[in-house]
Order: C-alpha cells, then sequence, then structure tokens
C-alpha cells in the first residue's frame, strides 16, 4: 500500500484500501494545473458572455420604456382621428335581391301586379325600361 | 479536496512522499481564507481567489461527478463545465461559507442531467470480471486498461459506495465528514466503505492487485 493508506479501519476486520490513483484526474500535478487553467479561463469567458448578455437585455429595458410610450401616444392618435372623420353616409336599406346584385328594375317589374312582357324583362335586365 | 481535519496531515504526507520521488505537489493550506471569503473575492473576479476555490473543491466536485456517472471522462468533463458555471455565478451562492455543497449540488445535477441524455456514455469499456474471473490476468495490463479496469470495477458500485470510496480512500476525508456531505451517519459511510472495497477487490482479483499494486 502507500502513505496515504488509512489506519482509522481495523486491518484485520476491515478490506484493505485499493489504489484509486489512476481515475483521479487531479492526481497528476501537471495535468491538475493545466484543469485549473481551463476553468478559470472558462469562467472569464463565461462571464464576459454573461455581463454582454445582461448589457443587451438592459440596453432593451432601457428602450423599452420610450418605445411603449411611443406606441401608446400613437394608437391615441389613431382612435382620435377615427373619430374626428365623418362615416359614409347612411344609405337606403338594401333589399336580399338587391344586395344579390338583381337590377333594381327588374325587382321592381317582378313585383309588380302584371306580368311583365318579353320585351320588358330584357329593358330591365339590360338596364333600361321600356 | 481534502477535509480540512486532516489536511495538514495529508499535505505534509504528501509534500514528503512527493519529495521523495521529485515532482513538489504541495498546496498551498486550504481553509484560510475561508470558502466564504474566497467566493467574495471571486464574485469580484479576484482570480487567486478562483484559482484557490477550483483547488480546494475541485476533488469532491469530481467524487460527486464520478459516483453518478462511474465514468472518469464524463465525470472530469462535468466537473470542469460545473465549476465553471458555478464560479461565473457566485453572486448565486446563497451561503458562501456552504460553497462546496452548493457546488456539490450543481454537479450532481448536470451529472444526473448528462446520464439522462441518449447516448450518455457508460464506464466498462473492459469488463472487470473478465479480468478477474479466475483471478488472474491473461496479459499485461498497461496503464489505460488498468484504469478502465478500475473503473468497471467501480461502476459495479452504488453511487453512495462510490462517492465514499472516492472521498474516503483518494481524497483522505473522514467518516464524519462524508457523512455530513452526504446527509447520512458516519456509520453508514464505514459501511459504504467496508462494502465497497470488498467489492473492488472481488472485481479486480487478487492476481491484479498483487500484480500492479504491490499487493
Amino acid at each position: 500500500m502507500n502513505d496515504r493508506e488509512n489506519h482509522e479501519d481495523d486491518p484485520l476486520t476491515f478490506p484493505a484500501r485499493v489504489p484509486l490513483e489512476l481515475i483521479d484526474p487531479a492526481g497528476d500535478r501537471a495535468r491538475f494545473d493545466g484543469i485549473i487553467r481551463s476553468i478559470t479561463a472558462g469562467v472569464a469567458v463565461e462571464r464576459v458572455q454573461l455581463r454582454t448578455a445582461a448589457g443587451a437585455l438592459g440596453a432593451l429595458g432601457q428602450l423599452s420604456g420610450p418605445a411603449i410610450a411611443a406606441a401608446a401616444a400613437v394608437l391615441i392618435a389613431a382612435g382620435a382621428a377615427l373619430m374626428l372623420i365623418p362615416g359614409p353616409a347612411a344609405s337606403p336599406p338594401r333589399s336580399f335581391a338587391e344586395s344579390a346584385g338583381i337590377p333594381h328594375t327588374l325587382i321592381e317589374l317582378t313585383m309588380s301586379a302584371g306580368a311583365p312582357t318579353p320585351d320588358q324583362l330584357i329593358g330591365a335586365i339590360n338596364g333600361t325600361s321600356r | 479536496m481534502t477535509h480540512p481535519a486532516r489536511e495538514n496531515e495529508v499535505a505534509s504526507n504528501r509534500i514528503r512522499l512527493e519529495r521523495l520521488i521529485g515532482n513538489d505537489a504541495s498546496e498551498p493550506p486550504p481553509q484560510s481564507p475561508s470558502d466564504a471569503e474566497l467566493v467574495m473575492l471571486g464574485g469580484r473576479g479576484d482570480a487567486a481567489a478562483l484559482d484557490a476555490l477550483v483547488r480546494r473543491h475541485y476533488r469532491a466536485a469530481y467524487a460527486v461527478a464520478f459516483a453518478v456517472t462511474a465514468c472518469a471522462d464524463d465525470a472530469e468533463d462535468i466537473t470542469h463545465d460545473a465549476l465553471i458555471n458555478a464560479l461565473a455565478r457566485l453572486d448565486q451562492c446563497r451561503d458562501p461559507s456552504r460553497f462546496g455543497q452548493w457546488l456539490a449540488v450543481i454537479v450532481r445535477n448536470r451529472a444526473r442531467n448528462e446520464l439522462a441524455k441518449p447516448g450518455a456514455r457508460r464506464a466498462s469499456g473492459v469488463d472487470p470480471n473478465s479480468i478477474a474471473a479466475d483471478g488472474s490476468t491473461p496479459r499485461a495490463m498497461d496503464r489505460d486498461e488498468l484504469r478502465i479496469a478500475i473503473e468497471g470495477a467501480m461502476a459495479l458500485l452504488s453511487e453512495p459506495q462510490r462517492e465514499v470510496v472516492l472521498l474516503h480512500d483518494l481524497y483522505d476525508w473522514p467518516h464524519d465528514a462524508i457523512a455530513e456531505r452526504l446527509g447520512t451517519s458516519a456509520g453508514m459511510s464505514r459501511q459504504h466503505l467496508f462494502k465497497a472495497r470488498r467489492q473492488l477487490r472481488e472485481t479486480l482479483g487478487p492476481e491484479l492487485l498483487r500484480e500492479y499494486f504491490d499487493e
């Protein structure tokens, strides 16, 4: 065994220590120093990234106040403008047939008491009354 | 991380050992400054404080990641990423004096998320049972194969057993500290260690342990 054998356990009843140094990355001084350098360098990079991200978020936060105020002002102005502009003139109510695009003269003809003549129908369809 | 209660002893042992093998791997005395102080300094971008936090907590974090994944490569990646994530957000650590516990939660969650992903890697590139079925090794194993064998044997343990055996046998944590970290009792920690060691020895086999670990 080696100098690091632990004597707090009774060697007669307790199994002896198994050397585990081969799976210890910190066992080799030079290698361990390299690991530490790599970690501390990684910390520096990570901190810069965190600061950059925090800076970007902060800038976004600073921008968001005026941007929200500007958007609200635009909305208020737009609402006021919509209220001031007169709406379209009220049009008389239209029948379902007119809404469907049937000429008014043809509708009147069909609503009249007598049966229309073929000439009247053609005239109504063409938009002329005879 | 070596627990503070044993840090000085372990550190002096390590320095002595490393002087013998000519590799000065001594580390700065831990726990001074405190975690809370280091977190405060690290949060301000103090590079030395960040370095100290990584040195102090890397091992325990790795033990957590390995306990969950049972894969050394995955555990290393997860520990690396979790430490970067945590250290970059030290302002989110509500109780800086409990930085270790906070980090452990981050590592455990990240490891579990990684494990839940489809195609997550698993340990056991080599079936440890095939190595130790008759207690013998069919041919000489290189370092990587040996590492994979240990990794495979560890994969057969339960998650708490893996965490306990790593913290105790690799990083010299006492049972009290392990119990506190795992939210269990010291007795249960000892029980996990007992079962883990027995299982590891059975899986690896006496031949391999004798040949490669001078037993």
